[in-house]
């Protein structure tokens, strides 16, 4: 319950936070946008704003989860308004999973809202056979979204909003890119450099996983197995990063 | 006798400074005892670690020696948070919500009913003049107003102990008094209220204990008419007027007499008993206007003990 009142309430603060509309605001101006170019595209339509649907989401989910998820603990330090709260009988765990959990309920109702337009569009221009694979990927953009908030709650709980949103950005780069960190193996590498870019490739989050556009684009079949171990990979991510964060800030003095 | 309800033993609280190589010892071993029912005064000047120690009472920092407890639970123990109601030093809420859902907010935190919650915000904005602010956001509250739903928050769960860290700092007159109105109201209904300040003049008003707090160590602990008893400068015994006999066998009484035309009084310096003195006015039928104890004000007393104060 207290976890339930805790999200609540961080999402309450964030749709009643000027942030929100604001880049509510930026990404229904880029749909615009998009669709506008798209006219212009040569080519297949479907595939442009397939593409420019999707990334739309994500772009403006990861925006929202890195601004708000960043400055999430900071500023209830900063501006002690955590002193009445965890000086109440509150576990401070369920506090950071709360906070988490609110900011998550806040990208639910971005994503809703973003698809909603999307498909509108889809439905506009007769793409509806695009819908179901959208959705999954939709789906997949969530988890990811939930492991980029995660991580940007973690760096929040122990460091100031500009520190975190640097490290949480240089996380979703390297998370965008360390799928390729294998093609740099080569077969003359010594075997100790082998096996710390396995490992380094093995710590690192892999966001490939949760992109699967170009399926969509093409129509190709997605496999449910694939969604499934997809969705647990960032599930298991999001927790493992959660409960170090979690761990930090139980031994945190509030000062 | 009454239960203690908050008890610290040797608590010692180091902070690390200068990139973890300094170490600063806060609190050197606090002491303290608290029982039910008392309102009691936690006295220091900035910095002597008043607001250190309630932190760690509070949960929001832990202690690096000793033991605290409250109701008999460890403050480790979230278990002991739901027996406090807390206060912090310049309260600050979420300015985006209104009075009434902020103590929706906290009730909830404290497994509180809605029923209930929302019979206690009924009562609380009543008691703390806020119903008219209710449903207005925080942002645009005094400061004086802010106190007030610091003071809401803290007793929307009717706890047992009242810790409140500085609650008459920064406010102008007729918000201290109502603070302090508050606080004897809960007395009366037998809470038990702990709080910080460095303004003497309400603890002498509102302080069954005291205990004065500096430079990390516990300088006294006791009752204020302990203290400034400690600090007694002597007795005064003040007459009406005097025959020349009575005045001539006054003077030879020990201590100081002073007569004029209006006034004549025997100043007898320490702390003594006076009862031999008062059985030879007496004998002699002198008549007594006053009895009159002259301490050192709390103020001067703080001022000495702070003084000699050694680390």
């Amino acid at each position: 319950m207290q976890i339930i009142t805790i999200a609540h309430n961080t999402f309450r603060e964030a749709v009643r936070n000027k942030v929100f509309y604001t880049l509510l605001f930026f990404s229904l101006v880029f749909a615009i946008f998009s669709v506008s170019l798209s006219m212009m595209v040569l080519g297949d339509l479907s595939h442009v704003l397939v593409n420019m649907g999707l990334a739309n989401i994500e772009i403006f989910g990861t925006l929202i989860a890195i601004f708000v998820g960043i400055s999430l603990v900071y500023k209830e330090l900063e501006k002690r308004t955590i002193y009445t709260i965890i000086s109440r009988p509150i576990k401070r765990w369920k506090f950071i999973l709360g906070k988490y959990l609110g900011l998550v309920m806040t990208l639910v109702v971005e994503i809703l809202i973003m698809t909603a337009i999307y498909f509108a569009v889809l439905a506009f221009y007769g793409n509806l056979d695009m819908i179901p694979g959208s959705l999954i990927a939709i789906w997949l953009i969530f988890i990811k979204l939930m492991l980029i908030t995660s991580v940007a709650v973690f760096f929040s709980s122990i460091s100031t909003p500009i520190l975190s949103g640097m490290f949480t950005l240089a996380f979703y780069v390297v998370g965008s890119i360390s799928g390729y960190l294998m093609f740099f193996i080569e077969m003359d590498m010594s075997p100790a450099l082998v096996s710390m870019i396995r490992t380094t490739a093995f710590i690192l989050p892999d966001f490939s996983f949760m992109d699967i556009k170009s399926l969509v684009v093409y129509q190709k079949p997605i496999e449910a197995i694939y969604v499934f171990n997809a969705t647990v990979y960032g599930l298991l991510y999001a927790t493992m990063v959660l409960i170090l964060g979690i761990q930090i800030f139980e031994k945190k003095d509030l000062k | 006798m009454p239960s203690s309800v908050l008890v610290t033993k040797n608590l010692t609280k180091n902070f690390k400074s200068n990139f973890l190589i300094k170490t600063i010892k806060t609190l050197k071993g606090i002491d303290l005892d608290v029982l039910k029912g008392e309102t009691y005064g936690f006295i220091g000047h900035n910095g002597a670690g008043k607001t250190t120690t309630i932190k760690i009472l509070t949960g929001l920092i832990t202690q690096t020696s000793g033991k605290a407890s409250v109701m008999g639970y460890p403050v480790d123990d979230v278990r002991s948070r739901s027996q406090i109601g807390f206060l912090p030093e310049r309260p600050y809420f979420y300015e985006f919500l209104t009075a009434r859902e902020t103590l929706k907010f906290y009730g909830s935190l404290n497994h509180m009913t809605k029923d209930n919650i929302n019979s206690k915000i009924k009562d609380l904005l009543s008691l703390l003049e806020l119903e008219e602010a209710a449903d207005r956001p925080i942002g645009g509250y005094s400061k004086g107003m802010l106190q007030r739903l610091g003071m809401a928050q803290a007793l929307i769960h009717d706890p047992h102990l009242i810790i409140l860290d500085e609650p008459m700092s920064g406010l102008d007159p007729l918000g201290r008094n109502k603070i302090k109105e508050i606080i004897k109201k809960l007395k009366s209904l037998g809470k038990t209220v702990f709080f910080s300040t460095h303004i003497l003049s309400d603890v002498e008003q509102l302080c069954d204990k005291i205990a004065l707090i500096g430079k990390g160590k516990i300088r006294y602990s006791g009752t204020v008419n302990d203290l400034t008893k400690k600090y007694q400068q002597g007795t005064r015994i003040k007459f009406n007027s005097l025959s020349e006999n009575e005045q001539e066998f006054i003077s030879k009484l020990p201590g100081e007499f002073t007569t004029s035309e209006n006034e004549n009084d025997l100043f007898i310096p320490g702390d003594k008993d006076n009862r031999e003195i008062l059985g030879q006015l007496l004998k002699e039928n002198i008549k007594v206007k006053e009895m009159i104890a002259v301490k050192s004000s709390l103020e001067e007393i703080f001022v000495r003990e702070f003084e000699n104060m050694e680390d």
